[in-house]
């Protein structure tokens, strides 16, 4: 129903703390900076509710004018919200998990030696 | 099919863009992002829906969009103009009526399951061109509301806990299922395309728009 708005609430929310994080970044060719890493996090949340979104609409749980989902316009408000608590909240911590494997193994892949291009 | 083809078309940009250097200046990483990201939260739904219904979740008529809603129900959610063309209530009967709409939300017809003189239960489809008939036993009225809807709506009508199923046929499930899933990933695209465009890390566009101006 709006499952979505709960990965899309931590999209906004890496969003603002990378531009903060943003300007306090030292530019060090080494490392990966904060802000590139909650960008993959912003990109992959944001790439996510829009592609679910346009699925909602699809399926008519999403129209365009107030209050924007049929299960609040039916009188389903507590069940949105259940929906969005359980299947929502699980969206975004996968979200997490994924990002977070990938911050361990980019940071592996950044300290491993550079391979030797033969030929 | 939705999570199975934007799986696949994740997997087909993610070998793209490690593969081609020429690919990753065009921004493909914006589509590994986009079909990775939906590929993930589909399958948390997944995961979710078969907790709740099991291995229902992969019969491809499963899912459609469609309002079940008892009389009681529409009334106690104050919907009554609603309610008003989806009922057709016998009269101190404990008749129950089913509102079936398409994607768009509009309603395509509605049946009723009413009490029938003889004691079996008859199911009434509200609508001009495919009218169940409007006694007989409940078996025989099932089967032919069964037939008039999956004729005219690719539906098929099935007595459940609730009263009444209305379930897509099983190759409208799965068309509907893949167009679904060809439309994101056309969708994707799109939001790629423009993307590119927008960004124009070849300068491309931008070369075209100082040409025109120049001449």
């Amino acid at each position: 129903m709006a499952c979505f708005t709960a990965p899309l609430a931590a999209a906004i929310a890496a969003g603002v703390v990378r531009r903060t994080v943003k300007t306090k970044d030292a530019d060090d060719p080494e490392t990966i900076s904060w802000a590139t890493k909650l960008g993959w996090l912003e990109k992959l949340s944001f790439g996510g509710c829009a592609l679910l979104a346009f699925e909602h609409i699809w399926h008519g749980e999403i129209i365009f004018q107030f209050p924007f989902l049929t299960g609040v316009r039916d009188g389903n408000t507590a069940e949105v919200l259940r929906e969005i608590a359980t299947v929502g909240g699980t969206m975004t911590v996968l979200i997490l998990a994924i990002w977070a494997g990938m911050l361990v193994v980019s940071s592996r892949i950044v300290k491993r030696k550079p391979a030797v291009v033969e030929g | 099919m939705c999570l199975i083809l934007t799986t696949i078309a994740a997997v087909v940009s993610t070998v793209v863009w490690y593969s081609s250097a020429k690919m990753r200046d065009m921004k493909i990483s914006v589509l590994c992002w986009l079909f990775w990201g939906a590929a993930i939260m589909w399958l948390v739904d997944l995961a979710f829906e078969y907790a709740e219904d099991g291995a229902d979740v992969f019969n491809p008529s499963y899912k459609v969009a469609i309002a079940v809603k008892t009389v009681e129900e529409e009334d106690a959610a104050g919907q009554e103009a609603e309610a008003a063309e989806a009922k057709t209530p016998a009269a101190g009967s404990e008749a129950e009526s089913a509102a079936v709409t398409d994607n768009a939300g509009g309603n395509m017809f509605s049946i009723s399951i009413e009490p029938s003189d003889n004691g079996d239960v008859k199911f009434v489809l509200n609508d001009n061109a495919a009218a169940a008939p409007a006694s007989g036993p409940e078996e025989e009225s099932t089967a032919t509301a069964e037939k008039a809807t999956e004729q005219q709506y690719g539906l098929v009508v099935k007595p459940s806990r609730n009263g009444i199923a209305v379930e897509l046929s099983h190759v409208d499930g799965i068309l509907n299922d893949t167009v679904l899933g060809l439309a994101v990933i056309t969708l994707a695209l799109v939001i790629w395309i423009a993307f590119l465009l927008i960004s124009d890390p070849k300068g491309i566009v931008r070369s075209a728009i100082l040409k025109k101006k120049k001449s």
